[in-house]
């Protein structure tokens, strides 16, 4: 495992587990203010989001680490950016949202760069 | 129906973790250390340092290594060298005696080792004797103190524990998908369910991959029966042979005496075999002699599988003999992949360090779910309390014992430490003497814990375990020329010493921010009077 393919794996599951959270009613109402729900159209775009971030994040570590090692090593990656996710959601919910965005918009540059480094 | 279930799940949960959770907390503790097993033994013997951070290729290892034998050890049966690794930078040579008389007697006893600088290929007289990682991944699943057939019996118990308490917890928990991401400060109980739920549903993977792994390389223990079914025709031993292909290329005669051949070519033919991977040991039957054979390991790599091949060479020509183990069976493959997976023999530094903070997250998870049962436990008693009425046995046994074990394991694994670097050098016995300071110190904590087990008592045990654990780093600056000032801010190395240093570091600001919040709690409640106290506890009661 690279540092790059590493950095890449923890902000797309950051950002997806972030999105994940997104469409729940609770972490929506921490973020927005007591009683607001989020729409329809939203929550399944999250939803989304989220899964596919999950999705990427086992393609990076199965792409650095083959099919045995890259599971684990991606199981590894989603449950530390969990625990980052359930802290931030805790104590900073307003800024989650803006983090994760921009977790998610750091993945295409770090991938470019992991791409190029591994040698495509 | 179904909430009866679920309410007789929850009971086996509760009891279930309960009945184990402080062996749990050991198990998880020193598990969790022994992903780094080999980085803590460096790290505990200074003297290894300055030759770890200027490594040497394998070939240069390799002469030395046999440069070494044959003036020291020409007349030996049976050469071992292990080659320096990634993780340690030292060369290990070992050999075993000719047996005297013929007599066929114990091999162990004629077995002598040393650690070689690989810079100079001398002997390393002056590293320090310690059991370094090796006794915390021990103490792991042998327990000590204790024969080991009953350690491993006690282990295994506590793992089958653990699984049932991993399942009916899954089944308890109803809102696992709803309350992923939650967990609530400052609320009481429901804090700690929440951050007892958190660490285990994050990292559950982990949590049942570890806690069935670790059984089933204990199983030998536990189902016996299993084997002896399946393996009745060809009996038990077959399924040894299969699992541990060992003992290659081992002849009884040893005939006249003959030339070595060079080691280095056949070792290149090894590395070539397998696509230039590093070699691990090389294991030579009577050097010198007609029938030698040399036996060559690849290093672990970057397979699932804990079992490696070995090529096995002639001796006098260095022609290639045979391969074992290439291949190998599917039972063998099956148990090497499960047993390799709780080891992680096969995880780079970074796959480590997740198992690592997975493991750390399995800590919090038994510790929380402890802490748990005595706060419910005290809330049903609050009316009494209140009363002022005295803790029922059990809640002050559970209290101590959570004192004890929670706060009282990080003063012992700081103790063990502490004694690495103070107890003198040429002291006989030192390694078990480290390991009495690791045991005395946690048995002072539990002693403690069991006359007084107050809040004052968690303060108390947490701030010595945090000042113990951050002093490491500065005690490591006083004693040793490897300090963080020279590993990480001069960026010589070895690396691994520096991230020990920082690991238990980050490990003591963990604890002092756990210490900070209890005293911030202990004036917040200060200043409520007592019986706003009993309302806000029937207050939580109801909700």
């Amino acid at each position: 495992m690279s540092l790059l393919g590493f950095a890449l794996a923890l902000v797309l599951a950051y950002g997806g587990w972030g999105a994940l959270a997104m469409a729940m009613d609770r972490h929506y109402a921490d973020i927005h203010g007591r009683g607001a729900e989020p729409e329809p159209a939203l929550r399944r775009r999250m939803r989304g989001l989220g899964t596919l971030g999950i999705v990427l994040v086992f393609g990076v570590a199965v792409r650095m680490q083959g099919w045995t090692i890259g599971v684990v090593g991606g199981l590894g990656v989603l449950a530390i950016a969990g625990v980052l996710q359930v802290l931030s959601l805790t104590y900073v919910p307003a800024r989650m949202p803006w983090v994760a965005r921009w977790a998610a918009y750091a993945a295409a540059p770090l991938a470019i760069l992991w791409l190029i480094e591994s040698g495509t | 129906m179904r909430e009866g279930f679920r309410q007789s799940m929850a009971w086996l949960h509760t009891w279930s973790g309960l009945l184990v959770c402080w062996v749990l907390m050991l198990v998880f503790a020193a598990g969790t250390a022994s992903y780094f097993k080999e980085e803590i033994t460096l790290w505990m013997t200074p003297e290894l340092h300055a030759g770890a951070s200027a490594p040497v290729s394998q070939q240069v290892a390799l002469e030395r290594a046999v440069a070494h034998l044959e003036r020291n050890a020409a007349a030996a049966k049976r050469w071992f060298i292990t080659l320096p690794t990634e993780r340690s930078g030292a060369i290990r040579v070992g050999w075993v005696a000719q047996p005297k008389d013929g007599a066929n007697g114990n091999a162990r006893s004629r077995f002598k080792s040393e650690i070689l600088d690989p810079a100079t290929g001398q002997k390393q007289s002056a590293a320090r004797q310690t059991r370094g990682g090796e006794f915390l991944y021990r103490l792991h699943f042998d327990l000590h103190y204790m024969p080991v057939v009953w350690a491993r019996w006690i282990v295994s118990i506590c793992a089958l524990f653990m699984l049932v308490a991993i399942v009916s917890g899954i089944i308890t928990h109803k809102r696992i998908f709803k309350d992923f991401f939650t967990f609530r400060p400052g609320k009481g109980q429901r804090s700690w369910l929440d951050a007892h739920n958190a660490t285990a549903v994050l990292a559950l993977p982990y949590h049942v991959m570890i806690t069935y792994t670790g059984l089933v390389t204990l199983m030998f223990m536990i189902m016996p029966w299993g084997i002896q079914s399946a393996y009745k025709e060809q009996g038990e031993s077959s399924f040894f042979a299969e699992v541990f292909p060992t003992g290659a290329g081992r002849n009884d005669k040893a005939g006249g005496p003959a030339r070595l051949a060079p080691l280095g070519p056949i070792a290149q033919q090894a590395e070539a075999h397998w696509n230039g991977a590093r070699l691990a040991t090389i294991v030579v039957n009577d050097p010198g002699h007609e029938n030698a054979s040399v036996v060559i390991t690849r290093q672990r790599t970057r397979t699932l599988s804990y079992l490696q091949p070995a090529m096995v060479f002639d001796g006098v020509t260095g022609a290639q003999s045979s391969i074992v183990g290439e291949g190998p069976s599917a039972v063998a493959v099956t148990r090497g992949a499960l047993y390799g997976l709780h080891m992680a023999h096969f995880a780079d530094a970074w796959l480590r360090a997740l198992f690592f903070i997975c493991g750390l997250s399995g800590c919090v998870m038994v510790a929380s779910g402890a802490l748990l049962w005595a706060v419910k436990t005290r809330q049903k008693q609050a009316r009494a309390l209140a009363q002022g009425a005295a803790r029922s046995v059990g809640l002050r046994l559970v209290d101590a014992l959570n004192i004890g074990v929670i706060a009282g394991l990080p003063i012992a694994f700081a103790a063990y430490f502490w004694a690495n670097r103070l107890v003198p050098v040429d002291l006989p016995q030192r390694p078990q003497m480290e390991i009495n300071c690791f045991f005395a110190a946690w048995a002072a904590a539990a002693v403690l814990a069991q006359l007084r087990p107050s809040m004052g008592m968690w303060r108390f045990q947490l701030s010595v375990g945090a000042a113990m654990l951050m002093g490491i780093p500065l005690l490591n600056g006083l004693t040793t020329h490897s300090h963080l000032g020279v590993t990480l801010f001069q960026g010589r190395g070895p690396w691994p010493v520096a991230g020990f240093d920082i690991t238990v570091l980050l490990l003591g600001v963990a604890l002092a921010l756990v210490v900070r919040v209890l005293y911030r709690r202990e004036k917040k409640q200060a200043k409520v009077p007592p019986a706003g106290k009993v309302a806000a506890a029937r207050l939580t009661e109801t909700a």
